[in-house]
């Protein structure tokens, strides 16, 4: 009833409408309407053998010891077995959290979990700063006698890289690969055997979400004044932010480990040092990859709880949930483990890694640490808890207190 | 009983089950339409809740295309209702994101709809979006980033087999009750019958009594349903509302609960107030939201729905308090008690159009069966000429159902057409109507001179019906319904024409302004209700189903014009005003100084100013927070001035004025109309100018048409012809019309205290003319 006429010769509708055909008339030449019609465009992920006959021979190399590189590789294993190059992963090793990436390498040697792959012991390799260990990858790139490798962090994957050898190399837990020189692009490597996983927002959207949640005047940031430290820390990124936002950063260095017997207390104590001066600095810190043990974690935080100063995980839920105020970071290593799978599957498909895209931006899930928010005094408003994927009432008390 | 009582019983069986036949399907097609909306507003309840969610996230960094914990969110809303079928996020640009399952690669919504889902970045009003495509209804919902920026759409749908459930068991009582007050109607008509004499013994019906009787009767029956209607209404959207909230606050306690299982303690759940606060002012249903200690709800006498919370880790419990705003649903039921009598309105309209009509045919009747037929008394004489307003009314009513949604019958099916955008395409149908009427109306007047109005009409009307039929079978053939759209245009202008020849025709001269008064009414009535009952069937039975109705009632009209008139006669034509030969029409008629005047200085500038009823009053209203159902109620009752004031004001100006003097008035009263809006500009001051307008058309239309008719000029080019001409000034003006108003509406009301002042001196203008024509008559009598 919403339009009514009144009078039979006025016909007013037809007036307006007319008056309204002869302006677009003259305004409007002519318009065509566009369809879309996304396609989706699958590679063909049924698995195969190598040349007919015989399995696949894949390689694993990680800088050292993480989290995030068993996580990632537990979700690729999933996300073969998903797909059907691998039978079952009953039994396999690996809890969330846990950075024993070795055992996992053996659990799917020593069981016959594939008959297309085939998992050799002796195809692994933990770097963790060791030369003999960096010379023996060498040797073995020389020999040319794997079908693939995986590859985990920004260190590893630069040693495979600059080595002469033409084996497929996907590179994965880099923090910026392109920026570290790995590969020579976002969208594709550029480099006929070597891809890398990139997701060259996700630090910029943890900056962004942090600063729009607190508006702080000046951000915090340790880390290792290196090539690879600045990469690792997302420094770049942190910056591209400071300046959109206008706030600044303020910096403090310390020198990783390389012997971690030998220098890994005085960097966690460097470490210490460094967040109590910044806490007379700033008034949030952003915590970028660290490497700590995490058992460590809840003392080198410790000034800025005290401090009452906001705190950001780079890394994600894991340090959350041992007393960093809040992060926006990948929940788990389904996503990324699938996408990596994919990859897998299209090199054994006869795709050059070269000619495969890299980017894929990781599900984030917010996760807060009610505890840490307390004992700073930040009240957490309504709704960030309703949008909050995990949320932690607790602090882990610092180890020796 | 003899004969003439038993066909008044006959005759009022008829009535009855037409009149409330018309005022059941009325009512029950407005009370699904309500309780639907009503309905709606639950499942708009839920998106909005979970769109809330969404928003929150996304404020904290989750991508729309790349949401966490989407699939969890999605399958919640679904738990809601089992009529829930499907719930989709969906991109700007049409793609889908996801959908109940989970992720959706490569899909797109229809085109059809991705036009109609185009949302705009945040606005203080709540953009809400209800279609219903078949046997479904879809809820669309903009999503905001955390800066007010439309990024994705929420979509529900929801079986309309749900609200069909919920709706049946009401129809059935409204059906129940219609029955009742048949029956009851019946009964006291027979009654009245058995006991009154309604016919004299010389078989002369008595029509005042009998139309008394008759509308009465009917009138406290309709009036009785329509309350019972109401009082239906007000139990069903008291139990709608009530389940609207429970959902609201059932969506709060989800949330509410999984924070708890989280481990977060009440105390912990910082600016809770301001999120309920968010709610509540996204459900207007809904005045405040807050926790109560458990065991301390308030007893205050508003009404509320409180649900028990669970304990926290500290042992801390709570009530969810909802408060509704008893305001916002007295609100809506004031606002039924003005849709029900609009309803109860248009029933009366229709009541009183049909009655007149049987008496009518129950004259005829009465007249055979009392055995007093006269001899060669042929139909036209014994009607004597009353069946225009039947007939107009028909015509009316059929031709201006489909008015509401002419130009969206198209939108989402053209998409390209001789290079044309979609804007154009969907308004050249209307315009090609206007066009072809126009074209009909310069060359049907010498037809119908020459055939009779008859023929003319016949061919008009069943013009009309085979391009209303084509428009309604055309489904998404824009080729066939612009065809269609031309065709209807050809028989309205024919029709229309017709219609003013059937009263200059059949009407001696001295009773052509009570004909012309009761085509008016007829008129007025057939808009009113044609254009709401088309609305709301085309809401309920889809456009075709109007088009393919408004062509079998232009049947009936042609039934009527075939059965009760007769075609004009050859005496009658020989006395026709066919003018003259070899006359100019340009030195003949238009450039004559008194046809000129008339035109230029009377009938533009009250044309121009009736569409501040049409054109300006709408905006206006909106602008000042009227809602679109007032707006037309202020339209009905510039109709009811028209048809129920009409004939008795004419009456009066005939006796107490000339002809001259009432043109004049006429627009005298349309300008102080628009000078009180200028001088007081309220919405209540704009009202006041449509009554004015309502006054002035009620007897000015048949006084200019008058004045027209009888100038010595129109007899030289002929009569209809002349008519032609009027009615294509008329659209001029009308044409022109908002092109003025909308030029000038920057100024508010001192832009139409300008068109008015302007007006004064143009009618001033004619004054003179008129004046100077009557002293030159004077002197060349003398």
């Amino acid at each position: 009833m919403e339009r009514w006429s009144s009078n039979i010769f006025s016909r007013q509708f037809i007036t307006r409408y007319a008056l309204v055909l002869l302006s677009l008339l003259l305004l409007f030449g002519t318009s065509q309407a566009a369809f879309s019609n996304q396609a989706s465009n699958h590679a063909d992920q049924k698995p195969v053998l190598k040349d007919g006959t015989s399995k696949w021979r894949i390689g694993y190399i990680e800088t050292s010891k993480f989290a995030n590189y068993a996580g990632t590789l537990y979700g690729i294993v999933k996300g073969l077995e998903s797909s059907g190059w691998i039978k079952t992963t009953k039994g396999l090793p690996f809890t969330q959290g846990s950075n024993d990436s070795q055992a996992i390498w053996k659990w799917l040697s020593q069981n016959a979990t594939s008959d297309y792959i085939e998992f050799n012991q002796d195809a692994f390799y933990s770097i963790s700063g060791d030369q003999a260990k960096k010379d023996a990858i060498k040797a073995r790139l020389a020999k040319q006698d794997l079908d693939l490798l995986i590859v985990m962090g920004t260190s590893a994957g630069k040693l495979v890289k600059n080595e002469k050898h033409s084996i497929p190399t996907l590179v994965f837990s880099s923090s910026n690969a392109k920026a570290s020189g790995i590969v020579n692009e976002i969208e594709k490597s550029g480099i006929s055997n070597v891809w890398a996983h990139m997701d060259p927002n996700r630090y910029k959207l943890q900056l962004r979400v942090f600063y729009d949640v607190f508006k702080f005047k000046k951000v915090g940031i340790v880390y290792e004044d290196s090539e690879l430290g600045r990469i690792y820390s997302a420094i770049d990124d942190v910056k591209a932010v400071s300046k959109e936002k206008g706030f600044d950063v303020v910096e403090e260095h310390v020198i990783e480990p390389v012997d971690f017997a030998k220098d890994y207390e005085p960097y966690i104590q460097s470490l210490i040092q460094a967040n109590t001066r910044l806490t007379k600095k700033v008034d949030a810190m952003y915590l970028p990859l660290g490497l700590w043990d995490s058992p460590d974690l809840p003392r080198i935080i410790k000034p800025f709880l005290d401090a009452k100063i906001p705190l950001f995980s780079q890394l994600g839920v894991e340090e959350v949930k041992m007393g960093v105020l809040i992060s926006l970071a990948r929940p788990d290593f389904t996503g990324i483990g699938t996408f990596g799978a994919t990859k897998i599957s299209d090199v054994f498909h006869a795709k050059l890694p070269g000619d495969l895209s890299q980017v894929y931006g990781d599900t984030p899930s917010i996760a807060i640490n009610l505890a840490a928010a307390k004992k700073i005094g930040y009240k957490a408003p309504f709704d960030i808890l309703i949008s909050s994927d995990e949320i932690y009432t607790e602090l882990v008390p610092v180890s020796g207190n | 009983m003899n004969r003439i009582k038993i066909s008044l019983i006959a005759s009022f069986t008829v009535l009855v089950l037409v009149v409330l036949g018309f005022t059941g399907t009325l009512n029950i097609l407005s009370f699904k339409k309500q309780f639907t909306e009503s309905l709606v507003n639950g499942y708009e309840v839920v998106a909005g809740e979970s769109v809330r969610k969404i928003e929150y996230s996304v404020k904290y960094g989750k991508p729309i295309n790349n949401f966490y914990g989407i699939e969890a969110l999605l399958q919640q809303n679904m738990q809601f209702s089992e009529d829930i079928t499907n719930i989709q996020i969906i991109a700007t640009n049409g793609d889908l994101i996801y959908n109940k399952d989970g992720r959706v690669e490569g899909k797109s919504i229809d085109a059809e709809y991705r036009d109609q889902i185009k949302f705009t970045d945040r606005t203080v009003a709540i953009q809400t979006k209800h279609i219903q495509t078949g046997g479904e209804h879809q809820v669309y919902l903009p999503i905001f980033d955390g800066n007010g920026k439309w990024i994705a759409t929420y979509n529900l749908s929801f079986a309309d087999a749900a609200i069909q459930k919920s709706f049946d068991f009401y129809a059935n009582k409204i059906l129940l009750m219609l029955a009742i007050c048949g029956a009851a109607a019946l009964i006291l008509l027979i009654i009245f019958n058995v006991t009154m004499n309604l016919v004299t013994s010389e078989g002369e019906v008595l029509k005042v009594r009998l139309l008394t009787l008759i509308i009465g009767i009917l009138s406290i029956t309709q009036l009785t349903f329509s309350i019972y209607n109401y009082q239906l209404f007000k139990d069903a959207y008291q139990a709608l509302s009530n389940q609207t909230v429970t959902i609201a606050s059932s969506t709060m306690k989800y949330n509410i609960d999984a924070l708890i299982k989280k481990g977060v303690p009440y105390d912990q759940m910082f600016e809770i107030d301001k999120y309920f606060a968010n709610t509540a002012k996204s459900i207007p249903l809904i005045d405040r939201i807050q926790l109560v200690p458990k065991g301390k709800t308030s007893d205050d006498a508003q009404s509320k729905i409180s649900i028990e919370l669970p304990k926290d880790k500290t042992g801390a419990s709570f009530s969810l308090e909802v408060r509704i705003d008893d305001e916002v649903i007295a609100k809506q039921l004031r606002n039924t008690v003005f849709d029900g009598v609009t309803v109860l309105i248009i029933s009366f309209l229709f009541l009183v159009e049909i009655t007149m009509f049987l008496l009518m045919l129950l004259r005829g009747f009465v007249v055979r069966a009392a055995g007093v037929i006269l001899r060669r008394l042929n139909r036209n004489e014994l009607f004597n000429g009353e069946m225009i307003r039947p007939l107009t009314f028909a015509f009316a009513f059929a031709i201006f159902m489909p008015l509401s949604f002419i130009p969206i019958v198209m939108k989402g099916k053209v998409t390209a057409f001789l290079g044309l955008s979609e804007e154009v395409l969907l308004a050249l149908p209307i315009t090609v109507e206007i066009l072809f009427a126009f074209v009909a109306t310069m060359i049907a007047g010498a037809l119908i001179d020459q055939y009779g109005w008859r023929k003319g009409f016949l061919f008009g009307a069943f013009a009309f019906a085979c391009g209303s039929a084509l428009s309604g079978l055309a489904d998404s053939s824009y080729e066939l319904y612009l065809a269609g759209r031309m065709i209807v245009g050809l028989g309205y202008g024919f029709g229309l024409l017709s219609l003013r020849a059937y009263v200059q025709q059949t009407y001696e001269t001295e009773r052509q302004s009570g004909g012309f008064s009761s085509m008016f009414s007829g008129l007025y009535a057939g808009v009113n209700g044609g254009v709401i009952v088309g609305a709301l069937l085309a809401d309920r039975l889809g456009y075709s189903f109007v088009f393919l109705l408004a062509s079998g009632i232009i049947l009936l009209s042609i039934l009527i014009a075939l059965i009760y008139t007769n075609p004009t006669s050859i005496e009658q034509m020989r006395k026709l005003d066919v003018g003259q030969k070899g006359v100019s029409i340009w030195k003949g008629f238009l450039l004559n100084p008194g046809v000129a005047g008339f035109f230029l200085f009377l009938l533009i500038p009250i044309s121009v100013a009736s569409m501040f009823l049409d054109y300006y009053f709408p905006l206006y209203a909106k602008n000042h927070g009227v809602s679109s159902g007032d707006v037309g109620r202020v339209f009905l009752l510039h109709g009811l001035i028209v048809v129920y004031l009409g004939p008795i004001l004419l009456r009066l100006t005939e006796r107490w004025f000339s002809n001259k003097v009432s043109v004049i008035l006429s627009g005298v009263i349309v300008i102080a109309g628009l000078l009180i809006f200028a001088g007081i500009n309220t919405v209540e001051a704009a009202i006041l100018a449509v009554v004015f307008l309502g006054v002035s058309d009620s007897f000015g239309l048949v006084a200019q048409n008058n004045y027209l008719l009888r100038l010595p000029q129109t007899s030289q080019i002929g009569s209809t012809r002349a008519l032609g001409y009027f009615d294509n000034f008329r659209k001029f003006g009308q044409m022109v019309s908002p092109m003025i108003f909308g030029g000038l509406a920057f100024m508010g009301g001192y832009g139409v205290g300008i068109i008015g002042m302007i007006f004064v001196v143009l009618i001033l203008c004619f004054t003179v003319i008129v004046i100077r024509n009557k002293e030159k008559s004077l002197k060349e009598s003398a």
